[in-house]
């Protein structure tokens, strides 16, 4: 074991810091000009694909958990008998809880994900992956995948429309779900593309390229719509969430950022979107509009955009229907691939143009590393997504949360996992105060004389929040590890390790 | 000066742990409707607990005790004696409910006095002057209305000839009005019209039973900058005319005499309390 930059032991490839990787561009190769691409049977198609034990394949999670096609193709090749295959799934959710028999029975022996939560992190975390997984970003999983680092051998791709040739869309159809980011760079670079869509028609906007695609799957459903999309996504009504909202912006504005044309990226939580609205009414207030918005995408944000306070949305996935609709009507509010919103070779990602991001955490330790990857127990429960990116990205990164949640303090003395490492963390917000990295001694100055925002130090709120809640029992880990959680650009920030029986059980 | 009294109940062990990181410049612990009555000595403890354990920052506390014809009324005044509250809010405060609290309550505490009854209207008089420990009326429309047998309404005609009475009588013997809550938490806009035209008649406060209300009273509260603008320029222009033996001269087209300086003066000094 290599000890890495954040003193953590990590098997091979240690993280040594935020260094942006050098640009780099990977060649489309796929041109498939087939005419007969259009199948209405995917056990026989799965079966032609003569796939072998230790194939890798991928799926998207824009049905998130709505999902059906990972399910139904997870079950044809298990029915096939096809063993070891390695799972490069952009996340996982609970409606996917029959992976946890394939790993069981080997069908399934690693996942790669950027996101897990439900009974397959959980069966991971008992140690039911043969070999171990690895947490990545969005952005890292573009990357992957468009190097080669790793070779999809197929990429299943639940499509909401498709033609006959593959042509897709995500926000058109009974399914849709909006944005398919993620699945653009696993059609450009997969060895076989399967389409599965319930929606057979020529789209009005293509998001997947017919020349990309190989087979075209006809099934009566890819999934819940119930699952894909809430049907509205609503604002904290919870006061104290209200008032970290309130405070965000407040330091927001006072880091100098927020002007015309400044970008911003906020997640779907309720506080993020209490943030949305607070930041919807400055602008108005101060008549300044912004340039985009990006990220997973809620009503809130095309609010901004319909209101004309920011310019255009980039969006890599869409959480309600009223983003959807967005996406389709709208012609400022763009899809874009997982690749272009956080690529780590990309030069142009989005991540890198935002001037604030605010995200949430399960964790930050006195340091500032975040963890979003375990949960309180040591159980896996979730994983970077686009946290470490965004976070590496934009130039003023702030966490919010409530500094006690559940009986437990968010502020820890370290991490259980680290997820974001400490040098892309700027400002923690909570109820109970706010803590600035000490690196940004002039704005905790300034902040002191000039608002009546509560600054403290990250170890005076660890020290409110240990006074409230007591300093929690240690947890108790096997030798064995499960996962790696691994940065941006390819190097290991952390393990996680197996809970030892006793305290899972 | 407190712009918002933030009803919690005594009985909600979350939403006391949260109280100091809310909006409210004074937080109300109601050991009194907001209770039920199989909760009333549980609440108590747990308060006496929270109060020994917890730190609320820079609030001002009060505890709603109970009437004081209640079994509970005696040890609710002893919670109510610890060092971090500031005063009682006394409900259905009349001249023989504040007699039986003075005698038990600790002199360093203050009673704000909850009008809800008709005889506590009548009573006005008598209650701000019965002791220096009273600094605030409190007006308690639901109960008032309840007490004259009508119906509460939302534009508040039941309760008007309270709601100036007891403005009038703070306003003479120097006591804080706080208004009565506004029951329709979700109507912010509703909440916020009702602050403006309370304001107007000289309260300084309000209570809200929801936090969400806090942030609204704050707001509607605010004076409007180019107000405060003028009366600063008022007031500098009064002062300095002062000095020449001026007393009556002409600003930007209006007279500024001695009381147009006076309402320009307290504006800047209400504002200036009000800031938290």
């Amino acid at each position: 074991m290599i000890k890495n930059s954040l003193n953590r032991f990590v098997p091979s490839h240690p993280f040594l810091g935020v260094h942006p990787l050098p640009p780099q561009t990977f060649p489309i190769l796929k041109n498939n000009t087939q005419t007969n691409k259009l199948r209405d049977n995917l056990t026989d198609v799965i079966k032609e694909l003569h796939l072998k034990d230790g194939a890798v394949i991928s799926f998207h999670h824009h049905l998130r958990n709505g999902d059906d096609v990972l399910n139904r193709v997870m079950k044809e090749i298990a029915q096939l008998g096809i063993k070891n295959i390695t799972l490069v799934a952009s996340s996982l959710f609970e409606v996917h809880h029959p992976l946890v028999n394939y790993l069981k029975d080997k069908t399934v022996t690693k996942i790669i994900t950027a996101y897990v939560s439900g009974p397959v992190a959980q069966a991971i975390s008992e140690g039911w992956c043969e070999e171990v997984c690895v947490i990545h970003s969005h952005g890292y999983r573009a990357h992957m995948i468009a190097s080669k680092e790793i070779e999809i051998d197929v990429a299943f791709i639940g499509v909401p429309t498709s033609s006959p040739l593959g042509d897709g869309s995500g926000s058109e159809g009974p399914s849709a779900c909006g944005s398919l980011g993620y699945a653009v760079v696993d059609a450009m670079y997969a060895k076989k593309v399967i389409v599965l869509s319930d929606h057979i028609s020529e789209p009005q906007h293509i998001q997947i390229k017919k020349e990309w695609v190989d087979v075209v799957v006809k099934v009566d459903r890819i999934g819940d719509p119930q699952g894909i999309v809430s049907g509205t996504t609503t604002i904290t009504k919870d006061p104290v969430g209200l008032n970290i909202a309130r405070m965000t912006l407040q330091l927001m504005e006072n880091t100098g950022l927020m002007k015309e044309g400044f970008s911003f990226q906020t997640g779907a939580g309720g506080i993020s979107l209490a943030l949305a609205k607070e930041v919807y009414d400055w602008c108005e207030h101060h008549h300044i509009q912004g340039s985009f918005i990006s990220g997973g995408i809620t009503g809130y944000q095309v609010d901004l955009l319909n209101a004309h306070h920011f310019k255009e949305i980039k969006d890599v996935q869409c959480f309600d229907l009223k983003a959807v609709e967005s996406m389709h009507h709208n012609p400022n509010h763009h899809a874009i691939s997982a690749d272009d919103y956080a690529g780590p070779t990309n030069e142009h990602n989005v991540v890198n143009q935002l001037d604030i991001v605010v995200l949430g955490a399960t964790e930050i330790d006195l340091d500032y590393n975040v963890n979003v990857t375990t949960g309180s127990d040591g159980m896996l429960m979730g994983g970077s997504g686009g946290h470490c990116d965004t976070a590496a990205g934009a130039k003023f990164t702030i966490i919010v949360s409530k500094l006690v949640s559940s009986r437990l303090s968010v502020v820890v003395d370290k991490v259980i996992t680290v997820t974001t490492p400490h040098e892309s963390i700027d400002a923690l917000v909570t109820d109970r105060g706010i803590a600035i990295h000490p690196r940004h001694q002039a704005l905790i100055q300034h902040l002191k004389e000039n608002t009546k925002l509560p600054i403290k130090t990250m170890q005076e709120l660890y020290d409110i929040a240990i006074q409230l809640t007591g300093k929690p029992e240690p947890i108790h880990f096997d030798d064995r590890i499960v996962a790696l959680s691994m940065y941006r650009d390819g190097t290991l920030l952390d393990v996680i390790r197996k809970v030892a029986s006793e305290d899972f059980k | 000066m407190n712009r918002s009294y933030l009803f919690i109940p005594a009985s909600n062990a979350g939403m006391i742990l949260s109280s100091m990181v809310l909006d409210a410049d004074a937080i109300i612990f109601d050991l009194e409707d907001g209770v039920a009555l199989n909760q009333k000595i549980s609440a108590r403890t747990l308060l006496q607990h929270s109060l020994d354990t917890l730190d609320f920052l820079d609030k001002t506390l009060y505890v709603r005790i109970n009437n004081a014809s209640s079994d509970f009324f005696l040890e609710d005044v002893i919670c109510a004696n610890h060092p971090k509250v500031h005063g009682v809010v006394l409900p259905k405060a009349e001249i023989k409910s504040l007699e039986a609290c003075l005698k038990v309550l600790d002199p360093s505490k203050t009673i704000l006095c909850l009008i809800e009854s008709a005889l506590g209207v009548i009573q006005l008089p008598q209650l701000c002057q019965m002791s220096s420990q009273v600094k605030g009326l409190l007006l308690g429309g639901e109960d008032l209305s309840a007490d004259c047998g009508v119906e509460r309404t939302q534009a508040g005609h039941e309760i008007d000839y309270a709601r100036k009475s007891l403005v009038m009588h703070a306003k003479a013997f120097n006591l804080m009005a706080i208004d009565t809550p506004f029951v329709d938490i979700e109507d912010h806009q509703g909440l916020k019209e009702e602050v403006k035209y309370v304001a107007s008649l000289g309260y300084d406060a309000k209570v809200a039973i929801n936090p969400r209300q806090v942030h609204v009273i704050h707001e509607a509260l605010k004076v409007d900058p180019l107000k405060l603008k003028e009366a600063k320029m008022i007031v500098e222009a009064f002062e300095k005319q002062r000095t020449q033996g001026v007393g009556v001269f002409n600003l930007n087209g209006k007279m500024i005499d001695e009381p147009v300086y006076l309402k320009a003066k307290h504006l800047i000094e209400k504002e200036e309390r009000r800031t938290p």
